[in-house]
């Protein structure tokens, strides 16, 4: 069990112990904004570049969080919205369609060997990545983060009925890609 | 509990995706999030940096473009104030002084726009009383 996120947000708040309070924040969850991003950028580098603007907008905004919200929730909160600015920024880029951006990355995983060469993690990836990049968010934080869903609807300001629809079926879609590339 | 009871929900679900182990697949570089803190300290300290900078010339900018201002407005207030329209009194103007004006100043353009403004009513100008030498010596000097 690590620091508390209370311990951090006070000592954060006193100048004299504000860049400890930031590098524990920092070691709390650097792994999990980490996470996040790279299962929705896949992509080392532009996940590891995503983490890093995370935590200077973390930096930036945490004296004017308000304590009676999640400090996590915030903070995925921020890399959700990094990441979904991220893949529409690419999209732009490469003039192309988020679907076709994602079958593209789904073809990836079935053709290169960016998964450690696990060809049953390979389609899985391969078929996550066919979802809409909201659903691809629902369904890694309650699949993978298995985070519940109120503090998903925390997170993507998404009612909790909503985020049910919308994880149902990225799990059907995922059930049926898997079935179908047996 | 949780996880018993997350594992029946997604049996019920997706029994392919159920049975599957959950783990992860990706590749990070060796050393990658030890190294990860003090770069993203880095990164926030050169943001506090920048920061720190750009507050400072706003502040100096602000002030600048304030004084520019109200030097400026002094300047027009103070011409405003002082400045006083030139009366002509164009009947003292004595009549070769206006010709020789014209001659010098004078260009094809201006003849036309004169031509143009010209109101035959309030003129005893008639093409008629021209003779034919000064109107040719006027077109081949001005054509």
């Amino acid at each position: 069990m690590g620091i508390a996120d209370s311990e951090i947000l006070e000592k954060f708040s006193r100048e004299s112990t504000k860049n400890e309070a930031f590098g524990l924040l920092i070691q709390k969850y650097q792994e999990k904004i980490y996470w996040l991003c790279r299962r929705m950028v896949i992509d080392h580098d532009d996940a590891d570049d995503l983490v890093q603007e995370v935590f200077i907008k973390v930096w930036k905004n945490l004296d004017g969080f308000r304590a009676d919200a999640q400090l996590y929730s915030w903070m995925y909160r921020i890399a959700s919205n990094e990441c979904l600015q991220f893949l529409k920024k690419q999209k732009q880029r490469n003039q192309t369609s988020l679907d076709d951006l994602n079958h593209q990355l789904a073809d990836q995983y079935g053709s290169l060997d960016v998964l450690n060469g696990d060809q049953i993690q390979a389609k899985l990836y391969s078929a996550i990545a066919t979802l809409p990049e909201k659903q691809k968010l629902i369904f890694q934080m309650k699949y993978f983060d298995e985070l519940k869903y109120e503090e998903i609807s925390t997170i993507l300001g998404t009612s909790v009925g909503g985020l049910k629809a919308s994880f149902h079926l990225a799990v059907k879609k995922i059930e049926e890609h898997l079935k179908n590339n047996d | 509990m949780n996880s018993k009871h997350r594992e029946v929900e997604w049996q019920d679900l997706a029994p392919s995706l159920a049975k599957m182990e959950k783990k992860n697949p990706y590749l990070v570089p060796d050393g990658y999030f030890e190294n990860l803190q003090s770069r993203i300290e880095q990164k926030v300290n050169s943001a506090k940096a920048q920061r720190s900078r750009s507050n400072i010339i706003p502040m100096w900018t602000k002030y600048a473009a304030a004084a520019c201002l109200t030097i400026a407005m002094g300047i027009t207030l103070y011409l405003n104030l002082n400045q006083q329209t030139p009366t002509v009194n164009w009947a003292e103007i004595p009549e070769q002084e206006i010709v020789s004006y014209l001659e010098l100043h004078l260009d094809d353009s201006d003849t036309q726009l004169l031509f143009d403004q010209l109101n035959p009513q309030q003129t005893n100008i008639r093409i008629e009383h021209i003779n034919n030498q000064d109107l040719e010596n006027y077109l081949n000097q001005q054509l």
